[in-house]
């Protein structure tokens, strides 16, 4: 029996790179990814021989039930294998010095699109974060009278994830091709 | 809603989006479409999965192409172009065209400048 173990892990939105190449080194050190819990971010790996795989999150929020097959299908025909589905996010694993350099996304007006997927829902999540800090600071009652702080802490980092994803559009827009 | 759209609004396409327009003209699944794209520019372009699944669905939102139910063999889903579809490829490709028509002459000069 091969060992298994979880790991929790939380990526924000905006460190999806960060999370692809933690994921790959994570199988080079013999831990392959093979599922995740709901809800909580937490992932979990079972013991395989150490090797090499580039991971890719795809973020799909909204992919019909029914086109699911399909779009694994279009992964799978380019070599990337659908490993978890967690929440919006499809993961897939790549192996071969062939896909290591590739990229699921190869012109820069998807590239961009990705990231505007992202910057819609950590807008979303900006904006409940300022409608509940308002219902807050109005009707704050003792013992909640801390939920507006909460909720201005976070406020700044949804929008310190806002900035980090509007640099990394910079950037894009910036290569040549 | 997109019947109604002027052909001259999708215009310019993208590079992706005037490829796999063209690659649609006969019907083609997802694979077929990278292999066929690939032709079309002898390797230069390699579709990524992402860009092409987030093509094929934007462009089916359009109203360009359309999904063939009847053909679906196991999860590979066909396509082909609408015939709006048509129109806009082909209004791209004149639009292209006419651009290296009017500026062929000026360019010449332009390389003769360099010699």
């Amino acid at each position: 029996m091969s060992q298994a173990k979880k790991v929790l892990k939380m990526f924000p939105v905006w460190q999806m790179e960060e999370e692809e190449q933690w994921l790959s080194r994570m199988a080079q050190q013999g831990w392959q990814l093979t599922g995740c819990l709901p809800v909580i971010p937490v992932y979990i790996f079972e013991e395989q021989k150490s090797h090499s795989a580039v991971f890719k999150i795809d973020l799909q929020p909204e992919l019909r039930k029914k086109d699911r097959g399909e779009y694994k299908q279009v992964f799978a025909d380019s070599g990337w294998e659908f490993i978890i589905k967690r929440g919006d996010r499809y993961y897939f694993q790549g192996e071969g010095t062939e896909l290591m350099s590739q990229d699921i996304y190869t012109d820069k007006p998807s590239k961009l699109e990705r990231y505007k997927k992202q910057t819609t829902l950590l807008s979303m999540l900006a904006f409940i974060f300022c409608l509940n800090g308002v219902v807050h600071f109005l009707g704050e009652k003792p013992p909640f009278n801390f939920m507006k702080y909460i909720d201005g802490l976070g406020l700044l980092i949804t929008l310190y994830g806002l900035t980090k994803l509007k640099l990394k559009m910079r950037g894009i827009a910036r290569q040549q091709k | 809603m997109a019947k109604y759209k002027k052909i001259e609004s999708f215009l310019p396409l993208t590079h992706t989006t005037y490829y796999i327009l063209l690659a649609l003209i006969s019907p083609a699944h997802g694979y077929g479409i990278m292999q066929e794209v690939k032709a079309i520019t002898h390797g230069e372009i390699a579709l990524g999965p992402g860009t092409l699944y987030g093509a094929l669905s934007k462009l089916t939102k359009q109203g360009l192409i359309t999904k063939l139910e009847e053909f679906a063999t196991n999860r590979r889903k066909y396509y082909t172009l609408t015939p709006l579809g048509r129109q806009v490829v082909k209004a791209e490709y004149e639009r292209i065209k006419s651009l290296v028509e009017n500026s062929s002459e000026l360019i010449q000069g332009l390389e003769g400048e360099d010699e």
